[in-house]
């Protein structure tokens, strides 16, 4: 059985040193604020920085990952002897993952003794993290490249985002939500509460009124959906509210055992879209 | 201050001023004089029946009376802040009363109180708007079929009247303008003999009424502690005053000078207004009085049902009904000659009255009908009481189709609704009165209205409306689920909201001079301080500390700067960090801030 490496990109909103903990590779999606041209890698600012600049009005574009890149990648891994499973951000949100499927199609004629698996994990952020986490827990159990990437399929499906955010408007500005279900957000006090489905695409599931009760909506969703309440594996990300994250974390311990293992901020390119305050809980569920 | 009645003994009773008991005397200790009797009348005019013509005359002495006395009757308020407005939703509401019966030419009591209540109903604001315009419908349906009345069904129409007041009420509270009509009433009724007129009958009502209004304090403690008689009763006693002048000739209902019905001009008089380019815009108002014909039909087996039915196909607003072998119709209509050709067909004309309405049309005919109508029907509509600009925007904003500006000292009549939900082309209007003063008016408006299901969702303020508004799905299929989902929501609300105060008072434990701002909670007053910023952050505060108080939405009125808000928001920042405050830039008359807490 050759080795085989779990590639992945920048938005599972993982730290590119923890990744490199996981053993996991990765290309990162880019970005530039509109009023400039320099364009920037996710990660590549500071979030703290990046939020105040969202706060103070800066509109961010971003951008994906393009063929020749991930081409460029996965031949050198190719080149090298390893296998290759690369789980890609949701095509329901991004065209990265279509660029590194095609790149992964070029390149079985030139590798025809290669193995090369694509999931589409239909996730983003630590979601999409999480995944990446599980997979490669299971990869480090001794999971063939085959067994990985069908566990990574069928988890995908269960891997639950809820998330609130601040404002609607960052989504709606980004084509990340339909304009009339981003029209609740324009209610004072109102918060969405929102989730992807099985198709990775985001949706507004509900709302309630003030920040403080989408905060513990979150929380119910856990109590809802979870499938090991207290010792699953719980990943928070959020855009720079670290006085929410502690709510939430103080009410999963509280209510159901739960300990959170990885809090991170939102990156920058998932932030382009969900903007400051966003907060988000991911989860191992019986469904989405 | 009521004068007594001319020729009427001197009594206790009239020393009752309408003021605040506590205000500028002793609470009068009780006395227990007999009552005098009212029972001898040594006027010789006396009054054996109630007619149409007097009683329209009654009716416009009672609203006259009032309308000099409804800002008496506005300060008899239970707070002692600037925001009554009983005097003035009773006055709007009986002028409406009397807008229907102006051009009315008939001495037919029935027809004159079921008119004068109609419009009484259209125009009702506020609760003790409504009540009165139900105390005048039930006493109208009690007076049907009669062209006249004696004491005694005067008295039993009055007691119709009261029932329907108090039904109209969902929990009737004693010590209110109920109390005073129906203690009154009670006591008339007693009190009628075969010698009673229509004169005793009001001495003795008018008599007990005052009586009556003076121990509101005793049946209501709130009454009693803010040191007022109940405003309604109040402003019921100015009108039932008022029909008691007109009845001892002391008023005039009319300006004209005329009591005798002959004198009665006929017609109005011609409007120039409808010239020879003029467009006909609304018919003919035609009124028939017709006396069946034994050679032309069957009086005893005529039946007005297919009269109605041909009548609907030509017009509307229509009225027909049979006493004995009269008939009497009323329709609005642009072909009155096929109405003639069609009733001579089974009798002959007593009377015939077309008007064009054109000329003399007034707002008050009626509810006209709705304006270009869209093809499509919504599924749901929303109709939003606001007060002022800012809080009319976040309706619209949130998807209120209809807005009516209105308020605590600005009831919007049933009829304001009607019209409102004439503009909406929905299966379902969703109606948030957004003040505890016009739930009733939008719940009369929505039985009135046929076209569309209505739900009023009785929000008490516009933060509680705007949190029902907005907590709700409005893609539902279900309105009634929908509806429960809003009174779910106005659940978890608390409002508050500070005001001026007018008087020096001690309510619920709490001092207040004169000029401080006093701050309410729910329905009571919770502090009271001479700095209104003070008072504004101390009520905010308070809100904050109920149990499960996240959030709250601070809606700031006409009368604060931005000054004041930042100032506000600064304490409330630096002093309750956790909590999360939305300011909104009402506009609102009156209340320097409104409170919403979550």
């Amino acid at each position: 059985m050759s080795e085989y490496l779990i590639y992945s990109d920048s938005a599972c909103d993982i730290k590119p040193e923890i990744l490199k903990e996981w053993g996991v590779d990765f290309l990162p999606l880019t970005f530039r604020f509109s009023d400039s041209d320099t364009e920037y890698r996710d990660g590549e600012i500071d979030p703290r920085e990046f939020y105040a600049k969202m706060r103070a009005g800066a509109v961010a574009k971003t951008a994906a990952v393009n063929v020749e890149r991930f081409t460029e990648e996965f031949d050198k891994i190719l080149a090298s002897g390893k296998d290759l499973l690369y789980i890609g951000f949701s095509s329901g949100l991004s065209t990265t993952y279509n660029s590194g499927r095609l790149a992964a199609e070029q390149l079985r004629e030139k590798y025809p003794d290669r193995k090369i698996f694509t999931v589409d994990s239909l996730s983003a952020s630590a979601g999409f993290g999480l995944l990446l986490y599980l997979t490669v827990k299971k990869k480090n159990e001794g999971a063939t490249i085959e067994e990985a990437a069908a566990y990574a399929e069928d988890l995908k499906f269960r891997l639950c985002h809820w998330f609130t955010v601040d404002d609607l408007v960052y989504l709606k500005r980004g084509g990340r939500i339909s304009p009339t279900l981003a029209f609740v957000g324009n209610a004072l006090g109102i918060k969405p509460v929102l989730h992807m489905d099985d198709e990775g695409h985001l949706i507004n599931m509900f709302k309630v009124r003030g920040r403080r009760s989408s905060v513990t909506a979150l929380a119910d969703k856990y109590g809802e959906l979870a499938l090991d309440k207290k010792g699953g594996t719980v990943f928070i990300c959020h855009g720079d509210c670290d006085g929410d994250v502690e709510t939430l974390k103080k009410v999963l311990a509280e209510k159901y055992g739960a300990e959170v293992m990885l809090v991170t901020y939102t990156g920058t390119v998932i932030g382009a879209h969900s903007g400051p305050g966003t907060l988000a809980l991911f989860f191992e569920g019986e469904h989405r | 201050m009521f004068k007594p009645g001319k020729g009427e003994p001197q009594s206790p009773r009239t020393k009752i001023t309408l003021k605040p008991v506590n205000a500028d005397k002793k609470p009068a200790e009780k006395k227990s004089k007999p009552r005098k009797t009212q029972g001898k009348k040594k006027d010789s005019r006396d009054i054996k029946y109630l007619t149409g013509w007097l009683m329209s005359k009654m009716a416009k002495g009672g609203a006259k009376l009032l309308r000099s006395n409804a800002e008496k009757v506005n300060k008899l308020n239970v707070f002692p802040v600037p925001d009554g407005d009983t005097g003035d939703n009773m006055r709007m509401t009986i002028e409406s009363g009397i807008a229907a019966i102006e051009n009315l030419d008939t001495d037919d009591l029935a027809e004159v109180m079921r008119v004068f209540s109609h419009g009484m109903l259209l125009g009702a604001r506020g609760n003790s708007g409504v009540i009165l315009s139900q105390f005048f419908a039930g006493t109208a349906k009690g007076f049907e079929g009669a062209v006249e009345a004696d004491p005694y069904t005067l008295g039993r129409a009055l007691q119709m009247g009261v029932k329907q007041a108090y039904a109209s009420v969902m929990t009737p509270t004693e010590g209110t303008i109920l109390t005073v009509a129906r203690e009154a009433v009670d006591y008339a009724t007693s009190k009628i003999t075969p010698s009673s007129t229509i004169r005793t009958f009001f001495a003795d009502f008018v008599g007990e009424m005052h009586e009556s209004l003076e121990r509101t304090p005793e049946a209501l403690a709130v009454l009693k502690e803010a040191g007022v008689v109940d405003s309604g009763g109040a402003g019921l006693l100015y009108i039932m005053e008022g029909f008691n002048r007109v009845l001892n000739g002391e008023e005039d209902g009319d300006d004209e000078a005329d009591t005798a019905p002959a004198e009665k001009p006929k017609t109005p008089a011609v409007n120039s207004s409808f010239g020879p380019d003029s467009k006909m815009e609304y018919g003919y108002c035609t009124e028939l009085l017709i006396q069946l014909m034994r050679d032309k039909t069957d009086i005893d087996a005529f039946d007005v049902e297919p009269l109605k039915e041909f009548l609907s196909g030509i017009g509307n607003s229509i009225v027909a009904f049979k006493t004995d072998s009269i008939v009497k119709i009323h329709v609005h209509t642009f072909e009155p000659e096929k109405v003639l050709a069609h009733c001579r067909e089974f009798g002959e004309f007593l009377a015939v009255k077309i008007e064009n309405m054109s000329v003399q049309h007034t707002e008050t005919e009626g509810v006209e009908p709705a304006p270009e109508i869209p093809v499509e029907k919504k599924k749901y509509g929303v109709v939003a009481v606001t007060n002022g600009p800012g809080i009319r925007d976040m309706f619209i904003e949130m998807g209120a189709d209809q807005t009516i500006e209105g308020g605590q000292t600005n009831n919007p009549s049933t009829n304001d609704f009607l019209e409102a939900f004439g503009k909406i082309h929905a299966e379902c209007i969703f109606v948030f009165p957004n003040n505890g003063n016009i739930f009733m008016a939008a719940q009369q408006a929505a039985k009135f209205y046929t076209d569309a299901k209505v739900v009023v969702i009785p929000s008490k303020d516009v933060g509680t409306g705007y949190v029902a508004l907005t907590a709700a799905d409005l893609s539902g299929d279900d309105p009634d689920a929908i509806a429960e989902e809003m009174k779910a929501a106005m659940q978890n609300v608390t409002s508050g909201y500070i005001s001026p105060a007018v008087r020096d008072a001690e309510m619920d434990g709490v001092r207040i001079s004169k000029g401080d701002t006093i701050g309410i909670m729910g329905k009571k007053i919770v502090l009271s301080d001479p700095d209104m910023r003070c008072a504004a952050y101390r009520l905010a505060v308070k809100l904050l500390e109920e149990p499960d108080k996240f959030m709250l939405t601070v809606f700031r009125g006409a009368g604060t700067t931005e000054e004041d808000q930042e100032d506000l928001r600064r304490c409330l920042e630096e002093n309750c960090p956790s909590a999360e405050v939305y300011f909104v830039d009402g506009g609102q008359e009156i209340y320097p801030y409104i409170f919403t807490a979550e």
